[in-house]
């Protein structure tokens, strides 16, 4: 990961620009097949490390996917009044505990984020994404309360929709699980043992 | 018809009535129960078992080889954990309810999923039983499955001391 070169935002506007000139002036018309190949060898949508590029910007959409249904319970409870979720949060002690609960996760959800999109070498590192994890199993914790919150509340599967929440933040948590323990086994397998 | 057969059917006749009536009642009275707070309390506790696997996952001392195996090895202990602390709490609070002279707090709902999502995720002692039970019945049945093959890996094993390369 740490060799991975993304190009940077110069590169990509030189790239775009240089492109959409020759365009327009047909300096790039692909007339031969020795075009052709001149175009794949410089072509800047096919580079060496699509495979790992293609990993870390999954790894970025899921952690921003993560991000927003932490903040959509959040949004519900402060921002729209008599929201479902604010009566069902309420009848946890107080609804400070479901906001604190999510905002806990959230919190230590960023640095995992913050390191993919800005410090890529410290992707090998895995306190991020055990933090990762540590927030989504929290999350799901906080939404198999509520479901359970809205059970005796009888308003139509409600806490079927909770659940299901539960479930997906906990496939979350799964994912992070499973690259630490892959790069674990990785580190046991390539280590020297004595 | 022979006296045997007409014996069998004034009985027969003689208790359906009372057969119709004891099966209503008791139709009713698994309808009249909280079914889906057993369901939710249930999902609960196997939300701590899958957490009991993710925990082992990323723990730096133990590697899964296997997560699946592992995972429904979580799964059975955490429902039957789970299982007995709700029996727990339940018979607690009834017994709560009935006291006269003292007044103990109940335990409510969400003290409860919380009881029982920590629970789940629990080992130790009170349940090593139950996981030496599961693991067991689990291997049995892989065995049986996988027929005269040798028997396979663990699915959790310890973390070696290693000394990564550089």
């Amino acid at each position: 990961m740490r060799h991975l070169a993304f190009p940077t935002f110069r590169a990509a506007w030189r790239r775009l620009t240089t492109g959409l000139s020759a365009s327009v002036f047909g300096t790039a018309m692909l007339h031969t097949v020795e075009d052709l190949r001149r175009y794949v060898a410089q072509a800047p949508s096919l580079p060496a490390d699509q495979d790992r590029a293609e990993v870390r910007v999954q790894a970025i959409f899921i952690a921003m996917v993560f991000l927003l249904l932490l903040v959509e319970p959040l949004y519900y409870i402060h921002t729209v009044p008599g929201a479902m979720i604010a009566r069902v949060a309420s009848t946890a002690p107080s609804q400070w505990c479901v906001t604190g609960a999510f905002g806990v996760s959230f919190l230590a959800m960023v640095p995992h984020l913050w390191t993919l999109l800005f410090r890529a070498d410290l992707l090998d590192r895995k306190g991020y994404r055990i933090s990762a994890t540590l927030a989504a199993l929290g999350a799901s914790v906080t939404w198999i309360v509520l479901a359970n919150l809205a059970v005796p509340m009888d308003v139509g599967g409600l806490e079927w929709a909770y659940g299901i929440r539960a479930l997906a933040t906990l496939c979350i948590a799964g994912i992070y699980a499973f690259s630490i323990n892959s790069q674990q086994l990785r580190e046991v397998m390539h280590a020297t043992h004595d | 018809m022979r006296p045997t057969i007409k014996a069998a059917v004034f009985a027969w006749l003689c208790g359906y009535s009372t057969l119709l009536w004891a099966s209503t009642t008791f139709a009713e009275d698994i309808r009249a129960y909280d079914w889906m707070s057993l369901l939710f309390a249930a999902s609960a506790g196997l939300l701590g078992g899958a957490a009991r696997t993710i925990i082992t996952m990323i723990s730096p001392r133990a590697l899964v080889g296997n997560v699946r195996a592992l995972l429904m090895k979580d799964l059975v202990v955490a429902l039957v954990g789970g299982a007995v602390v709700y029996m727990v709490i339940q018979g607690y609070n009834a017994w709560v309810s009935s006291l006269s002279i003292v007044s103990l707090p109940m335990i409510a709902r969400d003290l409860r999923v919380l009881l029982i999502v920590a629970a789940g995720y629990s080992r130790g002692r009170w349940l090593g039983v139950v996981d030496r039970i599961a693991t067991d019945a689990l291997a049995n049945v892989q065995q049986k499955l996988r027929g005269d093959a040798p028997p396979d890996a663990p699915p959790v094993v310890p973390a070696p001391e290693t000394t990564p390369t550089p």
